[in-house]
């Protein structure tokens, strides 16, 4: 090689030009900068991770020497599930049979109060009729099980994208499993007669007014959950819908409930945003600063010709925790969304869910909401060319300043297949459908392979085995 | 492409990432693992687009470069408390940019994360200046190129003319001396020139 050549090689390689960073990279990287740098912090957290790994390593112990006594001596009871309870019970082994435990403790004490046997025909006028007992022990047997899962769901959150199934399962036992502890805490136990079941008697439960149900150590017990556990949506003084999306968590207990006693939904009952944020669930990973937009693209799911495209946007904020009886801050005021579709690659789109206008006056710390889009493109479709973008404009409460995130979606997105998007894309876009397919769309059983095979690809997922149940059972499978 | 800089960073930037006095350096190290926010955003203002620039230069894609950058630093925070200060901070930063590049080519596309300016550029993406395009496309080819180098020629040669890392700090971090170094830039050269043919004069 010459001199002179290497020379031009040598010019080539570092006069190029490259664009300026992005506006707003910089903010980006630092709202990622963690609360706690210094190493010292760094080693006693690692001493406070150890101490709670000790804990949940011990009451794991506990439970699994308690669930295998009540197996030994009440084996019947474990039987006469619903399809879809004991599909959420093998999902989440060790929480749900704590849940069985209280009950089983509870059905086992000899009656201790005089008053009359509460009516057995449904665990809610059980805990308005009759006395309390033993309420104070259940009651901490109840509240050490929400930390365990508090720390267990704090780690998994912490952890690698690998444990997500971990995470969902912590998810789901906090909303579903949690509910029950803590209506459970505050009734007394049911006659030996009408054994309760937990997996049967869930749904009553949780259906039935929660002012008349549910006690004040009831209410304590939800009021002293961990926001980072159950997410905003889940608690009880959270917003049941962010920027107009529905993120109610109880419109598909609801339908499950509907469907486990044989009937189905009728199509107003079926709000198709909130089980989009139901199965879309909190963020793989914990979101410790600032607010993020989540953005993906895939073709849909089922039943298409292949042009059809699901476009998904996630907003997750800060998870911090909130004292007793605190109330969720605010993190952003002047929250908009905007998506811009390209009229040269998109020729129709609609929103999945209801449309609403995309605005919300403060944002809130501890909150994940996820809406979808349905595109039907144009073809052929470019790799390169722009598809959507997305953006969300927000004034931080931290800085004081306004903010755009912007994240674009290209053909390349919309060309993979659908089953190399995220779980939570693919939740997410299976939830719509089987919402979809519930108000009359058809493609139920299309749905319900789908779920099943996504299920199966993760059998620790608590929620796609939950969806492919409720997708099986709506659909006539099983 | 709207608005470019020289590469591979501007010289006040260079002068900030590469120059910049040791006890300085030593004194922000020192901050960030008190635990100080401060110093943190510091580092960040002075060695974003230095980085930002190198992974640029290794993907060619502004948005990625971008997405490559934030987590670029997601890792280093991470990764303090093991940075044993033997080499400057802003080598250590371009080895972890590096390897979340290589990270991301290796694993399959998810989710596309871009951000707005260059977003309007692609869709305005008219072939103005002729010019402007044949540059484009050499660059891109040599890009290419450097890809297909092996992994420790290409590692050579980005830190070296991308990363703008010097020849002695990359010896150091690749554990040779620095005649090895320059006998791996002559190799890659060699290489690069097979195969681009007439490309280079």
């Amino acid at each position: 090689m010459t001199s002179k050549r290497k020379a031009e090689l040598q010019r080539k390689l570092t006069l190029a030009s490259v664009p300026r960073p992005p506006e707003g990279l910089a903010d980006r990287i630092k709202s990622d900068i963690p609360k706690y740098l210094s190493v010292e912090a760094e080693r006693e957290r690692f001493s406070r991770s150890v101490g709670f790994n000790l804990r949940i390593a011990a009451s794991i112990l506990v439970l699994v020497s308690v669930a295998s006594l009540v197996f030994v001596f009440a084996p019947q009871r474990q039987r006469g599930a619903s399809p879809i309870a004991s599909a959420a019970k093998e999902a989440a082994p060790a929480p749900v049979a704590m849940d069985e435990v209280n009950v089983e403790i509870a059905q086992a004490a000899p009656q201790t109060s005089s008053a009359p046997a509460p009516p057995p025909a449904s665990v809610m006028q059980i805990a308005e009729a009759a006395p309390r007992m033993e309420p104070e022990a259940r009651r901490e047997r109840a509240g050490l099980r929400d930390d365990d899962l508090r720390e267990e769901q704090v780690a998994n959150e912490a952890g690698a994208e690998g444990r997500a199934s971990g995470r969902v399962e912590g998810g789901v036992v906090g909303d579903v499993a949690g509910g029950i502890v803590a209506d459970l805490a505050a009734a007394p136990p049911p006659p030996a007669e009408s054994p309760i079941r937990v997996t049967a008697e869930a749904p009553a439960l949780e259906t039935a007014p929660e002012p008349a149900a549910r006690t004040q150590a009831a209410a304590r017990l939800a009021d002293t959950r961990l926001v980072t556990e159950a997410y905003a949506a889940t608690l009880p003084l959270a917003p049941k819908a962010v920027f107009g999306i529905s993120t109610d968590p109880e419109v598909f207990r609801r339908i499950k409930t509907t469907i486990e006693n044989g009937g189905r939904p009728s199509a107003s009952a079926v709000n198709v945003e909130a089980l989009v944020n139901y199965f879309a669930g909190a963020p793989p990973r914990r979101v410790r600063r600032g607010v993020r937009l989540e953005v993906e693209g895939s073709p849909a799911p089922v039943g298409v010709n292949g042009h059809r495209g699901i476009l998904r946007f996630t907003v997750d904020t800060a998870s911090i925790e909130v004292p007793e009886r605190g109330s969720n801050p605010p993190i952003a005021t002047d929250a908009r969304l905007e998506i811009e579709l390209n009229g040269d690659a998109v020729a129709h789109f609609t929103r999945i869910g209801d449309s609403m206008p995309m605005t919300e006056s403060a944002l809130l710390h501890n909150i994940s909401v996820t809406g979808l889009y349905a595109l039907d493109l144009k073809t052929p479709v470019n790799q390169r060319e722009t598809i959507a973008t997305i953006r969300l404009h927000y004034k931080s409460i931290a800085d004081g300043k306004k903010h755009t995130i912007t994240r674009v979606l290209r053909g390349a997105d919309f060309a993979k297949q659908w089953s190399n998007a995220t779980r939570r894309h693919r939740l997410a876009s299976l939830g719509a459908l089987w919402g979809e397919s519930l108000r009359g769309t058809g493609g139920g059983p299309d749905v319900a392979r789908r779920a099943e095979e996504l299920a199966s690809q993760a059998p620790g997922d608590a929620r796609a085995r939950e969806l492919a149940e409720v997708a099986n059972a709506s659909s006539g499978g099983r | 492409m709207a608005e470019v800089a020289p590469f591979p960073v501007r010289e006040t930037e260079r002068e900030a990432v590469t120059t910049h006095p040791w006890s300085e350096e030593q004194r922000l190290l020192g901050a960030i693992r008190a635990g100080d926010a401060a110093a943190a955003e510091e580092l960040v203002e002075r060695t974003y687009s230095a980085v930002f620039a190198s992974i640029y230069r290794l993907c060619g894609d502004s948005d990625l470069a971008a997405d490559l950058t934030q987590e670029t630093y997601q890792k280093a925070w991470g990764a303090l408390s093991g940075f044993d200060g033997r080499s400057q901070l802003f080598t250590w930063l371009y080895r972890i940019a590096y390897t979340t590049f290589l990270n991301h080519i290796r694993r399959p596309r998810r989710v596309t994360s871009l951000d707005e300016p260059d977003a309007i550029d692609v869709r305005d993406q008219t072939p103005a200046v002729d010019d402007v395009l044949v540059e484009q496309e050499e660059a891109e080819h040599l890009r290419e190129a450097v890809m297909k180098l092996p992994e420790d020629l290409r590692f050579t040669v980005t830190a070296h003319f991308w990363g703008g890392l010097p020849v002695k700090e990359i010896a150091r971090i690749e554990g040779i001396t620095t005649v090895a170094i320059r006998k791996r830039l002559h190799r890659a050269f060699s290489i690069l020139e097979s195969m681009l043919g007439e490309e280079v004069p």
